[in-house]
């Protein structure tokens, strides 16, 4: 069973996507800021991390930088949470380190398959 | 009357008059003759030497016209247009002057309420530009906030129809359809009037990238496939995998979907085409989706593009829309794009929508 970290700060889309992402056979850690969310990456034993880029204490692409700097968890997969995306999102979220990403609103019937490709299932 | 001509000697002394001086300056015949010329020029003018000045400058070059206050009789002030004209012998040398000059008063007047004008009319422009600008910012940062509570409908009824919340029954999936469908209809709607204005308030980003056409093409047959084959409809694609277009993907997704959706909501049976054509010529390709629909009336395809407009037909209620997609469409296709669309249909006959676009991307 994989591990991931949700990290977002509206509580609404943390119960969908850990939900979907529990139904569906993975183990969610949540994060409410993007402080907590580099905390636990430093300690916890993780597949992949699912990111928000728009959090209240962070900007997105800080925190992944962060990540990135990590020993531990450093390159795992990390998928951006993006609000309808705009197409420069794609290359700045890229560029900035991201595997790939999942547009708000989320949508149960395709989320798993699009996460499931980006980390390479 | 309207002019007031004198002749001066080469010092400034007048020499002549003419009913004009007196209308408009106010002095009889006597009380100029003889008379320099500073008597008509404000204090100012003549502690500055600019009689000097004028005189001198019509000598040289010949003619000297200006504006300026002029002082009446009565030591009232008018505004004159004047000509000052250099008279010489055919050696050369410098006989004297003509002046001839006319009451502009109303005319400078005219002009600084025109100044005064243009300056209100700038103001209020930026103020209007402002105030658009204003709009578009909180049409954006409401944008977030307009779609996070769907994003909750969206999500959290999708997840109960899925079963993932356990078994439910058919009158609870009947139910909850209903409710997930208006929230994406919903959606739909903000994302649309949120686009357009940004569109309006020049706030687009245009993202350029070199695209395979099929490849696009394709992902929008496959989000229009359920549909279509619900309805039982059959999609062709006719499509070289070799067109390469450099445009912003997710405009171009955008437009052409639009099409492609149009189509099939309005065909009840039959076949859609998406075909392309490239021109090499003059550098465009052109995308065209037929259908074997119900068709557009010439009359209903002026208005076509316009925005909220629903073409009346049987289909009407049973079709959802924003009545922005068309408008939408061609926004961003003529001002993002750089192309243009068209649309060829007959009533009862089925419709062929095209959009021509550029394949290289000339933008700034």
């Amino acid at each position: 069973m994989k591990t991931v970290l949700v990290v977002e700060d509206n509580m609404d889309n943390m119960e969908l996507i850990t939900v979907i992402l529990e139904r569906n056979g993975f183990r969610a850690i949540t994060a409410k800021t993007g402080q907590q969310g580099i905390e636990i990456a430093m300690e916890s034993q993780l597949d992949f991390i699912i990111l928000d880029i728009q959090l209240p204490d962070m900007d997105g692409m800080s925190v992944i930088r962060k990540i990135r700097a990590l020993k531990v968890n450093g390159d795992i997969p990390v998928i951006a949470m993006t609000s309808y995306a705009m197409s420069g999102d794609r290359q700045n979220v890229i560029s900035a380190g991201f595997n790939g990403y999942i547009e708000k609103p989320i949508e149960p019937e395709t989320v798993i398959s699009q996460i499931r490709e980006i980390i390479g299932e | 009357k309207d002019y007031a001509i004198f002749m001066i000697t080469p010092d400034g002394i007048i020499e002549s008059w003419n009913e004009g001086v007196r209308a408009i300056k106010g002095y009889n015949e006597e009380e100029v003759i003889g008379k320099h010329i500073s008597i008509f020029y404000p204090e100012e003018d003549i502690i500055s030497g600019k009689i000097e000045r004028e005189l001198q400058e019509a000598e040289e070059v010949g003619e000297y016209e200006d504006e300026g206050w002029r002082v009446r009789k009565d030591g009232s002030r008018f505004w004159a247009n004047v000509v000052i004209t250099a008279i010489k012998d055919n050696k050369g040398k410098l006989k004297g002057y003509t002046k001839v000059t006319r009451d502009y008063t109303k005319n400078y007047y005219d002009r600084q309420k025109l100044v005064e004008y243009q300056k209100s009319l700038e103001q209020a422009n930026t103020k209007l530009k402002e105030l658009d600008q204003l709009k578009s910012m909180f049409l954006a940062s409401m944008s977030h906030e307009l779609r996070t509570p769907l994003n909750s409908i969206i999500g959290f009824t999708g997840i109960i129809l899925q079963g993932l919340d356990g078994e439910i029954n058919h009158i609870q999936e009947d139910h909850l359809g209903r409710a997930n469908r208006s929230a994406k209809h919903l959606l739909s709607l903000i994302n649309d009037v949120i686009d357009l204005s940004k569109i309006e308030a020049g706030m687009v980003e245009f993202f350029p990238e070199d695209i395979v056409l099929s490849d696009v093409i394709n992902e929008t047959v496959s989000w229009v496939q359920a549909q279509s084959d619900a309805k039982g409809l059959v999609i062709h694609t006719s499509v070289p995998p070799d067109i390469i277009i450099n445009t912003d993907r997710k405009r171009l997704y955008q437009c052409i979907l639009n099409y492609l959706s149009n189509a099939v909501k309005f065909t009840e049976t039959g076949t859609i085409t998406v075909s392309t054509t490239n021109h090499e010529v003059n550098g465009e390709v052109e995308i065209n989706v037929s259908d074997t629909g119900i068709g557009i009336s010439k009359e209903d395809q002026q208005k076509l593009f316009n925005p909220f407009v629903r073409i009346d037909s049987h289909l009407r209620t049973s079709v959802l829309g924003t009545g922005l997609g068309l408008y939408l469409t061609k926004k961003l296709t003529t001002e993002l794009l750089n192309g243009t669309v068209s649309v060829q249909s007959e009533r009862g006959k089925g419709s062929t929508f095209t959009l021509r676009l550029p394949k290289e991307n000339k933008k700034i």
